[in-house]
């Protein structure tokens, strides 16, 4: 018996509010990272869940390029991360306040 | 040291209800919603060779599940990751040149 | 049946180790609990008959990202007290 798309769109639903969640509430920056990753996998569990329901493989081939972007969008992270650091000794977001405002 | 993980105890609970309030939003929408029956792919597709295919345009020169080209896509994100390692190597170079 | 008894045990597993990356106090800890959410949307995959979606899930996220992500937790860390 196949699980209906409606429990797997419920469950990618869930994850991306724990991941907007993460956003909202914590002050580390690798933390942020992480629940980027979250929303991104449950766009992934999306797609994935709507290419089997159609029987389409148009969602299984974009979410390879969401794998993609993800992947890009880490090693970037991850730099800006370490030169804050470098440059705070801390990794809270709301230290750098020079370009705010 | 191993330490087991304890929750955190500074969490701002305010903007958090705000999270809590989107999935219940999107649960509602999602629950009352009816997709219909499942279609599901034909015993015994081609799913992974269908990928491929789809990645280079070729979707429609064999006989494979139904989809979109993705050639153009797969140009832009060979871009994007090239703009990728070109950031990271930026940042994480020292300010003040080259040494 | 089997695939439902699946996809049950495995979203609780995803949903549980996602609320540990945004609720648990240590930095590393979190990691550990990305890869535990990484590896279960992976078997969602599986269920989804994304066989290849699901290695390569594992591949990209857990092989690079999560490793990525150890590293700048290890690097970041604050040699003097208690992380975080």
């Amino acid at each position: 018996m196949v699980v209906e798309t409606q429990y797997y769109v419920l469950l990618s639903a869930a994850m991306f509010s724990i991941g907007v969640f993460g956003l909202l509430t914590r002050r580390n920056a690798l933390r942020f990272l992480m629940s980027v990753e979250l929303m991104l996998n449950a766009a992934n569990i999306n797609l994935v869940a709507f290419s089997a329901q159609w029987g389409n493989m148009t969602g299984q081939t974009f979410s390879l390029f969401v794998l993609a972007l993800a992947a890009a969008e880490v090693a970037v992270g991850i730099g800006i991360i370490l030169v804050l650091f470098r440059n705070f000794r801390d990794v809270d977001v709301t230290e750098p306040a020079t370009m705010r405002w | 040291m191993t330490t087991k993980p304890e929750l955190s105890k500074n969490i701002d609970v305010l903007p958090g209800l705000a999270a809590l309030a989107l999935f219940a939003a999107m649960a509602v929408a999602i629950l009352s919603a009816n997709f219909g029956p499942i279609q599901g792919f034909e015993a015994g597709a081609a799913i992974t060779r269908s990928i491929g295919y789809a990645l280079f345009n070729l979707e429609r020169a064999a006989p494979v599940v139904t989809s979109e080209g993705f050639l153009m896509p797969f140009l832009a994100v060979a871009f994007v990751l090239d703009a990728a390692l070109g950031a990271a190597v930026m940042l994480a170079r020292r300010e003040g040149g080259e040494e | 049946m089997i695939e439902s008894l699946t996809f049950a045990l495995f979203a609780v597993v995803t949903i549980a180790s996602s609320l540990g990356v945004v609720l648990v106090e240590d930095v590393w800890h979190s990691a550990l609990f990305l890869g535990a959410a990484l590896l279960s949307v992976a078997v969602h995959f599986l269920l989804l008959k994304a066989a290849f979606l699901a290695a390569v899930q594992i591949l990209v996220y857990v092989g690079g990202v999560l490793i990525l992500i150890a590293f700048a937790v290890m690097l970041t860390r604050d040699p003097g007290g208690v992380g975080e």
